[in-house]
């Protein structure tokens, strides 16, 4: 199914992922294609489903507000930059493991700011997990030579902060912390 | 201790400082109290020469009967009663609010230092109520404190700890915010700084290498910024931010506009490339007068303006080698506590000869003579400030102009 046939399903799938990310959500294939059932785009018993993907390239393409990325899981995951960014739709796909969450995030800050991330901000939106969440992934990558570069500073106050060896010395990001911790606190 | 003991000492209130009770919360006398105290510490300087009168006992003006007296032993005023018709003229014309009326007996009352022995003073755990020590060192400020509680300078300049930057004044994003632009800003005023140009810049939650991209943009290369912590010797692109910094804080103070949010020159917005509006301030400025005006010539009016505080300080000082009197730095910035060297990744430690190239590149992009600190008479000339450097030039306070 393609050209002047396909033209509402596209349309309906553009509104669909531009709704999703107002909402803060990605959406993925499967999400998509129960919204137009939803909207009575398809016969829910017609047994053969059109082309998803050939749609949704479709769709992307006549939409340049929107973008796609392999999420985590392997499948296509869809949003709007404008309403919801590239960055920020990593992290909802991550969410699902907060391991990698967590090591990406602290891995891509110690890169590139550079700043190492104090371990409560997992706790806080839009990562949102709980405490129980963040401990098992810290024993887990403790455990795991794929996240050996993963460690830890305890500040002056108590608090920690993870960075990337990979890409921060100890001693600097030592005095990163500290500076976060502390430093602009009292410099405000 | 309630209001109807309190008292000030006209002597204090000369000096600008004074004793005041700690009334207990909630309490009515509490919230009064509460207004005085910020009275006493932020009224206006207009009100000092108005205690500095002849007479500088408004409240003894206004008693129809003389009923305010000073007491021969301590000096305070107080209430006599026997005289006092409790008309309240008193209570009206105190401009400290020290006065208060006493319902049961119809007449004024106010402190009376608990004839020369002041139970508040007494009382008070932190010492604060010592005849008015903290109002004050408010008054005076750290500069007035090293020798009031002789501590020489050198105690403070030693440890970054205590915040202490120059002639008596506290740093404000020097070198453990941004390296040799925080310190040249530091050493440009007669006081706290309080410039956020360039740390407003720094902390713009940019990644490094976007911070980058723009200073390349503006100030002509990368290397005009560095990491926090992570500094780079010196170059002529800092020094260029220094002085960008300092017009922009000028221009912000004299605009209304807030430079603890501005400059404006990065975006959130990756369409933009990151890159704010280094026009803004021009803008709002034409927007709000109706009158245009581009980028380049607001900046050289805060320049000027900039430049005019330099020329009113070397005329304060008498002195046109503010390079070696007045740009001063605290040793703790060439120190750090584990011993790391400057240019190592960690520390805030800065180099000496360094900083003497940061000053003479700083000098060197804003026209000053470079061996001195003092700006040119073509400095001031290009600035259309040709009449200050005439008069500076009389007292020979212009570099190269015989006076």
């Amino acid at each position: 199914m393609n050209g002047p046939e396909s033209q509402p399903l596209c349309q309906a799938l553009a509104m669909a992922i531009r709704g999703a990310s107002s909402a803060g959500q990605l959406v993925g294939k499967d999400a998509l294609l129960a919204e137009l059932r939803n909207r009575g785009l398809l016969d829910p018993d017609e047994p053969d489903v059109p082309d998803m993907e050939a749609l949704l390239s479709e769709t992307l393409a006549a939409n340049a507000d929107l973008a796609a990325l392999t999420g985590i899981s392997g499948e296509m995951q869809y949003h709007a930059p404008p309403l919801l960014s590239r960055t920020y739709a990593g992290i909802l796909d991550s969410k699902s493991s907060p391991v990698r969450l967590i090591a990406e995030e602290v891995r891509r800050n110690s890169a590139e700011y550079p700043r190492p991330l104090p371990l409560e901000l997992f706790e806080q939106s839009p990562f949102d997990l709980i405490p129980e969440q963040i401990e098992a992934s810290l024993k887990t990558m403790a455990a795991d030579p794929e996240f050996d570069d993963i460690s830890f500073i305890t500040t002056s106050t108590g608090a920690v902060y993870l960075f990337s060896s990979r890409h921060l010395e100890r001693p600097y990001a030592a005095f990163l912390a500290e500076r976060a911790d502390t430093g602009l606190l009292l410099n405000p | 201790m309630t209001l109807e003991k309190c008292n000030f000492k006209e002597g204090e209130h000369e000096a600008g400082n004074g004793t005041w009770n700690a009334g207990n919360a909630g309490d009515d006398a509490a919230c009064s109290q509460g207004r005085r105290i910020w009275h006493r510490a932020f009224a206006p300087r207009v009100s000092l020469s108005f205690r500095r009168r002849p007479h500088p006992v408004p409240c003894a003006t206004a008693s129809p009967e003389d009923a305010i007296i000073a007491d021969p032993v301590t000096g305070a005023r107080i209430v006599d009663a026997s005289a006092c018709v409790g008309c309240r003229l008193c209570l009206r014309s105190c401009p400290w609010n020290m006065i208060s009326f006493d319902e049961q007996s119809q007449k004024a009352t106010k402190c009376f230092l608990c004839q020369g022995h002041p139970k508040c003073v007494e009382a008070c755990p932190s010492g604060a109520l010592r005849r008015g020590e903290l109002g004050q060192a408010l008054g005076i400020g750290t500069g007035g404190l090293l020798d009031q509680w002789s501590i020489p300078e050198d105690a403070w300049t030693q440890d970054p700890a205590t915040s202490y930057w120059k002639l008596g004044h506290p740093k404000h994003h020097a070198n453990e915010d941004d390296g040799q632009c925080g310190v040249i800003i530091n050493t440009q005023y007669n006081r706290d700084a309080q410039c956020h140009s360039h740390v407003n810049f720094i902390r713009n939650g940019l990644p490094l290498a976007v911070q980058k991209k723009l200073a390349a943009e503006i100030w002509g290369s990368a290397d005009a910024v560095d990491g926090a912590g992570d500094y780079t010797p010196m170059n002529i692109h800092k020094a260029r931010r220094a002085r960008w910094s300092l017009v922009r804080k000028e221009l912000h103070d004299s605009l209304g506009l807030c430079n603890w949010m501005g400059p404006w020159v990065a975006s959130p917005l990756k369409e933009r490339g990151y890159s704010g509006d280094d026009s803004l301030e021009s803008r709002f400025y034409s927007l709000a007068t109706g009158e245009k005006m581009g980028r380049e010539e607001l900046d050289l009016i805060g320049e000027r303006i900039f430049v005019l505080h330099r020329a009113q300080t070397i005329r304060g000082m008498g002195s046109m080698e503010m390079r070696t009197r007045h740009d001063l730095a605290p040793q703790w910035i060439y120190q750090d506590p584990g011993g790391a060297q400057p240019f190592t990744k960690g520390t805030i430690r800065m180099d000496p000869q360094d900083i003497e190239r940061a000053m003479e590149l700083f000098y060197e992009v804003m026209g000053w003579d470079k061996a001195i600190g003092a700006p040119t008479a073509k400095a001031y000339a290009r600035l259309g400030l040709q009449s200050v450097a005439d008069a500076l030039a009389e007292n020979k306070l212009v570099p190269g102009v015989k006076g």
